[in-house]
């Protein structure tokens, strides 16, 4: 039995690299063995990509829209006005994992808590340090004298090292941190449906009025406890220091989570979220052995309710910082690096696909359509970039031998062209939208920093290249390899 | 509200690529809806691009509105008569064949102009002008009665040109100029006498360097002469032998005879660049009968020039 499940592990391991790899490998094949099946594929996928371009525009000019529409809302207000008994009594509780960031890094997240317009003897504020890291015990003492009186709890936890079975993660902090609260709210005798549990990055900044348009929501959704809370991540912390092309792949980022906010079937956590505290110990935590705990706590719990779950969107930012180096070549190892741990996210495949099986109680279309969600989105990411910019120009380069005079030999180019033009116009829009995401210009800004504001969309292709797929064929192909990653810390800079 | 709006936008990118797809596709594979009979033909097309852009194009005499670089599409299989128009420039034409789903390419047109580029270069009369591929600035004439020796720049807006030597006696037989690499020396041969000039070495200093200019004289007439790389040396070839001259010594002294030849009309090509000569010359094989071998002769400070490779008889 055991013997049946690990091959099944691993057969759900390999797939996702397989399909991938077999895409690329079909479609190089084609272009050079079958050039005209190769050029009705490539038409295909171009028009499709185009497609799906303007349909994924679209979709983010909805979000986009909404997110300027609710941006300036009296989140607290409007909660205080809904009429719920309960509202009064939700505690907001923030974990905050640290690793090796410092207090420069870790004071602005908490003075941002502090300046929220929430309740402050409503917060329990949770840093959760290392016990491995040397520093971790002054870290929290200086945190503690600075903030304690500012809020309900001010809680350091420190997650011993080596507790079998469990790798060295966020998740695995995280989880030893929850279950400190839990003994401090068992303690202060608070219902733990009365609490709202929010896990940040180190470097995360929310809004004045985050929590509030949290308790909005949770105190408006239908069943507030098979709920997550996902705000929009943006990296405006040092956005404007940071080299153009980690500027834009962040953005992009963000465009993506903006994306998925309006499909909801598809929309999970990711990066920090929030969701009821109740909820998190009914599903026992979050991973505790894998990196990607923020995308795998939904699907515990989505499993745990036999897909009664969701994830609500909140259009309201929480702000975290761009991933830099010291020079362009540092910037483009720490990007790679970071996409790569991101497209790690494809190890829930296999966990939801072996729990899937296991689950009787979800029905097994809608399985079938979460399994191709999580494929389509993985496999795009590590397909279409190098499909576009690789293997979509080959044959045209070499289109006089490979068409031999063949009408499809003068016409793809011309086609494939007008199509990746008609991209660069939705790229246009997508940079004129990008400006109302950023944040205010710093005044020591330059003039040249002004134009490579605008310049950098001119890197997309070349980004799109090579932190866009790359990274996901790497994890992909390290999943199917067996070769596991752990989880790998990303330096915070702020200059 | 939002996920209707969605809803829409989703259907409506499924339905644009199920009805952009099939007429692209069609598009690019040359098919084309025949009307009349209603179904789809796969036609073909022309390519045309020409030198220089912007000509008017002619199919079958019809005025297509569109100019250079062009692709006339959606043609019926058969032949046409492409026809260009440039202003200034004489028309081109040409009838093709056209086939199904094949691409019919003319890319090699050029236009050339009904009033050609012409400008006048000499300033004095020319009785003849030879350019080396060592100096690519300038061309060297003969002019006033084979007297005198000038330099006229090349791809120069004005007139520019300066006297070399204003008082030679040039013979009307000259069989061949070469100038030195180094440019500071030009030597002409005929029958079996060979004159070395030595260029003023400013652009407009008239006076000849005295004791220079000097001549070598062969017992045999010469075929062929050839400057060595250093500018120094000159590689004689006459119809009996090759002979290399020093001309720090006026060519008297430091001959050396490296082949003697056999053949009378040996033909010879000097490869200045890697010092290498290539000639042919008769030999004589065991059967007794002459045969001509084409011959590589090594002259480079790299290799001693001693030894012959016979290349191809």
């Amino acid at each position: 039995m055991k013997q049946d499940i690990d091959f099944l592990k691993r057969t759900f391991e390999i797939a996702p690299a397989f399909i991938s790899w077999s895409i690329l490998v079909i479609f190089m094949l084609f272009a050079f063995l079958r050039p005209m099946e190769y050029a009705f594929f490539i038409i295909t996928f171009d028009i499709f990509w185009v497609i799906r371009i303007i349909y994924l525009t679209s979709l983010l000019v909805i979000a986009h829209r909404r997110l300027n529409k609710e941006k300036n809302k009296n989140w607290l207000s409007l909660a205080s006005s809904l009429i719920n008994y309960r509202r009064q009594d939700i505690y907001q509780a923030v974990i905050v994992p640290v690793y090796k960031e410092g207090p420069d890094v870790l004071t602005p997240s908490l003075e941002a808590l502090k300046n929220t317009n929430y309740p402050k003897h409503k917060m329990i504020v949770v840093m959760a340090f290392e016990e491995r890291v040397k520093d971790s015990r002054e870290k929290a003492d200086i945190l503690e004298s600075r903030y304690k009186d500012y809020f309900f709890a001010f809680l350091s936890t420190f997650h011993p090292d080596g507790i079998p079975g469990q790798m060295r993660t966020k998740g695995a902090n995280a989880t030893w941190a929850a279950k400190k609260l839990k003994e401090f709210v068992d303690k202060q005798k608070i219902k733990y449906e009365d609490v709202i549990v929010s896990c940040f990055d180190a470097d995360t900044c929310v809004e004045k009025e985050y929590f509030g348009c949290l308790l909005y929501h949770y105190l408006s959704a239908d069943n507030p406890l098979r709920c997550s809370y996902q705000p929009i991540p943006v990296y405006n912390n040092n956005i404007w220091y940071a080299p153009s092309f980690a500027r834009i792949i962040e953005i992009t980022s963000s465009y993506y989570q903006l994306i998925d906010s309006v499909r909801l079937e598809k929309f999970i956590t990711f990066s920090s979220h929030s969701m009821s505290f109740k909820t998190l110990i009914d599903v026992d935590y979050w991973p505790v052995d894998k990196i990607s705990d923020d995308s795998l706590i939904y699907w515990k719990a989505y499993l745990h309710y036999n897909g009664d779950y969701k994830v609500v969107p909140m259009y309201i930012t929480v702000s975290m910082d761009v991933a830099y180096g010291k020079n362009l070549l540092e910037t483009l190892v720490v990007q790679y690096k970071q996409k790569r741990r991101w497209a790690w996210g494809i190890e829930i495949f296999p966990y939801v696909m072996l729990k899937f099986r296991e689950n009787k109680a979800i029905p097994f279309n809608t399985k079938l359509r979460k399994a191709f969600h999580i494929l389509d989105s993985h496999i795009s990411w590590a397909t279409w970039g190098i499909i576009l910019t690789v293997i979509s120009p080959l044959p045209i380069i070499f289109s006089a031998n490979l068409f031999k005079g063949a009408v499809i030999g003068f016409n793809l180019p011309r086609i494939t062209g007008v199509l990746f033009n008609l991209t660069n116009i939705t790229i246009l829009l997508w940079m004129l939208l990008s400006l109302s995401l950023l944040p205010p210009k710093p005044k020591d800004l330059k003039l040249m920093d002004n134009v490579k504001i605008f310049t950098q969309w001119l890197f997309v292709p070349f980004v799109t290249m090579l932190i866009g797929s790359t990274p996901a064929l790497d994890a992909q192909t390290r999943l199917a390899l067996g070769r596991y990653m752990e989880f790998a810390y990303t330096e915070k800079k702020r200059s | 509200m939002q996920q209707k709006l969605r809803a829409i936008f989703f259907y409506l990118s499924v339905i644009s690529f199920f009805i952009i797809l099939p007429l692209v596709l069609l598009y690019s594979f040359g098919y084309k809806l025949d009307i009349n009979r209603f179904r789809f033909i796969k036609t073909g097309l022309i390519y045309v691009q020409a030198v220089p852009e912007g000509a008017k194009v002619y199919l079958n005499g019809r005025y297509l509105k569109k100019t250079t670089p062009i692709s006339i599409e959606e043609l019926m299989p058969g032949k046409y008569k492409v026809s260009l128009e440039l202003e200034s420039y004489y028309p081109w034409s040409q009838t093709v064949s056209v086939e199904s789903g094949k691409a019919t390419s003319l890319d090699n047109i050029i236009f050339f102009p009904k009033k050609p580029h012409l400008s006048k270069m000499n300033i004095v009369d020319v009785d003849d002008f030879y350019m080396f591929s060592n100096d690519k600035d300038y061309t060297y004439c003969v002019s006033e009665g084979r007297t005198a020796l000038s330099k006229i720049r090349l791809n120069s807006k004005e007139q520019e040109a300066s006297l070399l030597y204003g008082q030679l006696d040039l013979p009307a037989n000259v069989k061949d100029f070469s100038l030195s690499a180094d440019k500071r020396k030009i030597f002409y041969f005929n029958n079996n006498r060979l004159d070395v000039l030595y260029l003023p070495t400013e652009k407009l200093n008239y006076t000849q360097p005295k004791n220079s200019n000097f001549f070598i004289l062969t017992d045999d007439r010469i075929s062929y002469a050839f400057w060595y790389s250093d500018s120094e040396h000159i590689i004689v070839v006459t119809v009996k032998d090759i002979k290399i001259y020093e001309s720090s010594s006026q060519g008297k002294n430091n001959i050396i005879t490296v082949l003697n030849l056999n053949d009378n009309h040996a033909k010879a090509f000097y490869d200045s660049a890697e010092d290498i000569l290539y000639f042919t010359d008769l030999q004589e094989a065991v059967d007794g009968k002459s045969h001509r071998g084409l011959y590589r002769l090594d002259m480079s400070n790299r290799s001693p020039f001693s030894f012959m490779k016979n290349m191809e008889e």
